[in-house]
């Protein structure tokens, strides 16, 4: 048995916040090291504590707006080595837009009523710490109706180069890092990303959506359908 | 109307019109048609504006320039800009971003092209180098643009600098004093003293205001059309006066004469040219429109026909004794001539006679659409020529009585005068003098006195008295007391009806508060209310410029404004200021108590009725916080003890190991459970969605959009992206999001759906336009659009609802929101 992964947990609700400690606490490799109730506390935590993986949730106090995601998107920042599962009541595709901005390494997104599954939270406990992501299959789904209006979702006409170049990109490396990767220079990397985007229909001037976080999500969806 | 080609260094594509022209429409404004020239100059861009509103003051339309914008196709705002005091407004102008500022106005019927720096388009130009100022007439090089010029009758151009044109206009008064001097003086010889003793004095009074207004102002063509007309009465009256003389004198034969009465006749048919013109041109020195240009064409012709077969026709033979005996006898025909000629000539001189009615006819079309300034002007000339019209043909009348015959020749020079006097105050002295107060006191004085008159008249015919012989004593002094009794109201009738033919007041002061309670009990939107308390103000009180501004939306005016000391009225309920109504009484007259009394009742009553729209917004405000609360209890409340449910039984089921059958029963309820809170998640959303909350109008309409079975078309102005607005405005939006597509999916029958969110100029525009069955067909629309209507118009929006081009309905809202920049999210 290897060393049991520390969790700090983010929850306004007490019940739910307990109920998912105690869940967690009876799998035998996570150890909850702290549960707080809103985000500044989390912040605090993960600086004290630096756990391994997080689960937050998205709306908690003061503002019951969407705190979980910044302080998600803060930490993935600031703290490279703790994962950040969050948990929401909505499957929007806003909110995953929101929170993979920065790109998807080390995050998931799950619908709060998958706790009901523990090996599912488990299993993106798991992923996040490993620097992998997880989406929610009914997120997916919304995110697959935004790319919406173009029913092809255009990952099939990638080449196999382009593939490989997006796959980095799905691993949250920077156009540098894929560079050195695949052993081709920073300028063919920016040219196989214009092409990836072109062929997937993503506007390049659309500031609002960041593209690059599109085309990873395209890519995640395609890649490894249904369950995450 | 006002085609106008603008010649630009880019290629420009007409969009199709905002969402906001459906409810344009509806107010009776008709959409500019635009069109792109293409083919070989790409560069053309026509506009044809086919609006020409008086009262209009700023209107936008759209333009999406492509190459303007740096690709992106954002919409470009234009302008056009009508009304201008003293102008027919049929403007046109627009901006080019990346260009600078191109305003170009055209006045129809007006020479040069405009362009200029009217109405406020610099407030939202975010780079000023980019807006060069154009100077008035000055046309920057790329540009070129035609206006057809429609009057180029430039009579002052030709004759150089003001000094020299004063010398002209004043060596030709002299002149035209000589002459008419001249031709008194023969007439004073001759046994034929002229009946007329006001013409000679009309054509002096002419040429002396002639001489003064050119010598104020030297190129005013009235000015000098004044002259023109002088001088054609003086020729008129010392020929006919000279070759009467010499022919009364035996001085010579009817031979001798013949230079003089063609000279006399030439004079004679330039005065029938010279004041149709006068008329017609006054009194900007232009045409009302170029439709008259056609009038002055057949005058010109009709004048040089009459004056060619008169020249032909008499051939010497004019027998200017003949011709003034006639006149004093009553007969117009002195002239001799054949016979087969007297026909042309009576159809002649019917035509001209008609083509002097028109134009003084076009004095009151100009007095209709004209602003303040000038009907003052048109007013002077108007009333002048009507105390003319009455005084002049007094010495016509025949009689024995010297008093008689003095006062006649009195009343026939002030009649004569009255219109050279009319023309010089119009044109220098408007501003000073009260025309209006002086109709007034005219028109009720002189029904006054025809009413004494008729009485005495009707008396005295009762009686069956001679005309010449006085009434009894007794039957005169009833008469008096009589007229006395009735001369009261009468007066005072006489007072509210000559206001109201004068002023412009439609409506006493309790019919206007009728009135207004009437059409504000008709509205529940600010800015009607505004439209309709400014309307009614204007013409309840007499007043000349009235604005209403009610909180921070464009004020709405009516009438022109000068300069002189405002009335500020509050317009309040209950210590709420909403806004005030300010005015301005016609020049020279002041407000009386009264009028300030109605100012204020008016002001309050339209408080109260913003006062009750305030609160339709404050209930539709309170129904948003309300679904928010009730959005958020479910979330915090049933939702998270759901979830919690299903994560303990999860626990549970971790717990009890093994057992199959108790596994299977937890995992069925655990199923149940997240079904119920898949369902309460779906209400909840329903009832308000977080999504509006946490990312605004633009990533709900993508979201909702993404959810629907049929193909969507989504266009969102950028500058929407990231912008929040206010809870009451993002939830009507919402709203009217959801029904327009529930509508599409349910009613329309339609298989795509295009959807646009634009931001125009202070206005959040909505559009979903099916393609689908028309509004004909579509039998579920009309019921669900009430509520919707309601919700719009509490917040100061509208709805609008109109058959697509190609088939299909288009469902638009329009909702003010605050002008200023996105607030963080």
């Amino acid at each position: 048995m290897t060393t049991p992964i520390s969790v700090v947990i983010a929850e306004d609700h007490y019940l739910f916040r307990e109920g998912t400690r105690r869940l967690l606490e009876a799998s035998s490799n996570v150890m909850v090291v702290a549960s707080v109730e809103d985000a500044p506390s989390l912040l605090d935590a993960v600086e004290r504590l630096s756990p391994d993986a997080v689960v937050v949730d998205i709306r908690m106090p003061p503002n019951h707006t969407t705190e979980g995601i910044d302080a998600a998107r803060q930490i993935r920042a600031d703290y490279p080595s703790t994962g950040v599962v969050v948990l929401s009541q909505y499957a929007n595709a806003l909110y995953a837009f929101e929170l993979f901005q920065d790109g998807t390494a080390g995050l998931a997104y799950l619908l709060k009523d998958r706790v009901g599954d523990i090996n599912q939270l488990l299993g993106a406990i798991h992923a996040v710490t490993k620097g992998e992501s997880v989406i929610d299959p009914q997120v997916v789904e919304s995110l697959l109706a935004i790319g919406g209006t173009a029913s092809n979702s255009g990952i099939d006409d990638l080449t196999p180069r382009e593939h490989e170049v997006i796959r980095e990109m799905a691993q949250g490396k920077s156009n540098h890092a894929i560079a050195e990767t695949l052993f081709i220079s920073g300028s063919a990397v920016e040219k196989h990303i214009s092409s990836i985007l072109a062929k997937l229909q993503l506007d390049p001037a659309d500031s609002s959506i960041n593209q690059r976080v599109a085309a990873v999500l395209r890519f995640l969806l395609s890649y490894n359908p249904g369950e995450a | 109307m006002l085609d106008m080609t603008v010649t630009a260094p880019i290629n420009m594509d007409v969009a199709h019109p905002s969402p906001c022209w459906p409810s344009l429409a509806r107010k009776g404004i008709s959409s500019p048609a635009t069109k792109t020239a293409s083919g070989s100059n790409p560069r053309t861009l026509t506009i044809t504006c086919a609006v020409c509103i008086p009262s209009l003051v700023e209107m936008n339309w759209r333009i999406s320039s492509p190459l303007a914008s740096g690709g992106g196709g954002e919409p470009v705002r234009t302008w056009a800009i009508a009304r201008r005091a003293n102008k027919t407004p049929a403007a046109a102008a627009m901006r080019v971003k990346g260009m600078g500022l191109l305003l170009i106005a055209g006045f129809e019927g007006k020479g040069p092209l405009k362009v200029a720096e009217w109405g406020s388009p610099h407030k939202d130009v975010g780079n000023p180098p980019m807006l060069p100022r154009f100077n008035s007439g000055e046309i920057p090089s790329d540009l070129q643009a035609e206006i057809r010029d429609d009057s180029q009758m430039d009579l002052a151009a030709a004759l150089g600098d003001p000094s020299f044109r004063r010398r002209i206009a004043w060596t030709v008064c002299l002149v035209v004093w000589v002459l008419l001097a001249g031709g008194l003086i023969f007439a004073l010889q001759t046994v034929f003293v002229t009946p007329f003793v006001g013409y000679p004095l009309a054509g002096g009074g002419a040429a002396l205001i002639g001489a003064l207004v050119v010598s104020r102002l030297s190129d005013n063509r009235s000015g000098w059309l004044l002259i023109a007309l002088a001088t054609a009465i003086g020729l008129n009256v010392s020929s006919f006066q000279l070759a009467l003389f010499i022919t009364e004198g035996d001085l010579g034969g009817l031979a001798e004469s013949q230079g003089l009465v063609a000279a006399g006749l030439i004079g004679f048919y330039g005065i029938t040219l010279i004041l149709p013109l006068l008329l017609l041109t006054f009194p900007d020195g232009h045409l009302p429109s170029c439709r008259w240009r056609l009038l002055v064409g057949a005058l010109v012709v009709l004048v040089i026909a009459g004056a060619g077969i008169a020249l032909y026709a008499t051939g010497g033979i004019f027998d200017i004794k003949a011709f003034l005996g006639s006149l004093e006898v009553g007969q117009a025909d002195g002239v001799v001539m054949a016979d087969w000629i007297a026909p042309f000539f009576a159809i002649n001189d019917a035509l001209i006679l008609l083509i002097f009615l028109a134009s003084a006819a076009s004095l009151l079309i100009r007095l209709r659409n004209a602003g303040t300034e000038e009907r003052q002007q048109i007013k002077w000339v108007v009333f002048t020529g009507l105390a003319a019209l009455v005084l002049f043909p007094v010495d016509l009348v025949r009689s024995s009585s010297e008093v008689v015959w003095v006062v006649q020749q009195g009343a026939a020079a002030a009649g004569a005068l009255a219109l050279p006097i009319g023309f010089g105050v119009a044109l220098l002295r408007y501003r000073l003098w009260d025309i209006d107060g002086l109709i007034r006191r005219s028109v009720i004085y002189g029904i006054l006195w025809l009413l004494i008159a008729l009485a005495y008249i009707a008396v005295a015919a009762g009686l069956g008295l001679v005309a010449d012989r006085y009434l009894p004593v007794e039957v005169a002094i009833g008469l008096t007391v009589l007229t006395t009794l009735i001369f009261l109201p009468a007066r005072q009738w006489l007072e509210r009806s000559a206001d109201r033919w004068i002023f412009g007041r439609t409506t006493g002061p309790v019919e206007a508060v009728q009135d207004l309670s009437e059409v504000l009990g008709r509205t529940d939107r600010p800015r009607e209310i505004a439209i309709q308390l400014a309307h009614i103000a204007s013409g309840a009180a007499a007043l000349a410029w009235v604005e209403v501004s009610l909180d921070q939306s464009v004020p709405v005016t009516v009438g022109s404004r000068y300069n002189g000391d405002l009335t500020v009225i509050s317009i309040r309920r209950a210590g709420e200021s909403f806004g005030t109504l300010s005015c301005l009484p016609h020049p020279g007259r002041r407000l009386s108590k009264g009028d300030i009394e109605l100012l204020e009742a008016m002001a309050f009553q339209a408080g109260l009725a913003v006062a009750h729209v305030r609160l339709a917004s404050r209930i539709v405000s309170a129904q948003e916080t309300e679904r928010r609360r009730i959005e958020r209890d479910i979330h915090d409340g049933a939702q998270q003890e759901l979830a919690t449910l299903v994560a303990r039984l999860g626990l549970a089921r971790a717990e009890i190991n093994g057992d199959a059958s108790a596994q299977r029963v937890l995992t069925e309820i655990q199923q149940e459970v997240r079904r119920i809170l898949a369902n309460l998640r779906e209400l909840a959303q329903g009832i308000h969605p977080s999504v509006l909350r946490d990312g605004g109008i633009a990533a709900l309409v993508r979201d909702r959009c993404s959810r629907l079975p049929i193909r969507v078309h989504l266009d969102v102005d950028p500058r929407l992206r990231k912008r929040r607005f206010a809870d009451d405005i993002e939830g009507a939006a919402f709203f009217f999001i959801s029904e327009a597509l529930a509508n599409v999916l349910k009613h329309s029958h339609s298989n795509d759906v295009r959807v646009r969110l634009v931001i125009d100029s202070g206005d959040l525009c909505l559009e979903v336009r099916d393609s689908g069955v028309g509004l004909d067909e579509n039998v579920g629309l009309a019921s669900g659009l009430a509520g919707l209507a309601d919700r719009m118009e509490a917040l100061g929006g509208e709805l609008a609802i109109a058959d697509g081009l190609d088939g299909g309905v288009t469902l638009a809202a329009s909702l003010p929101v605050a002008t200023d920049p996105a607030q963080p999210t």
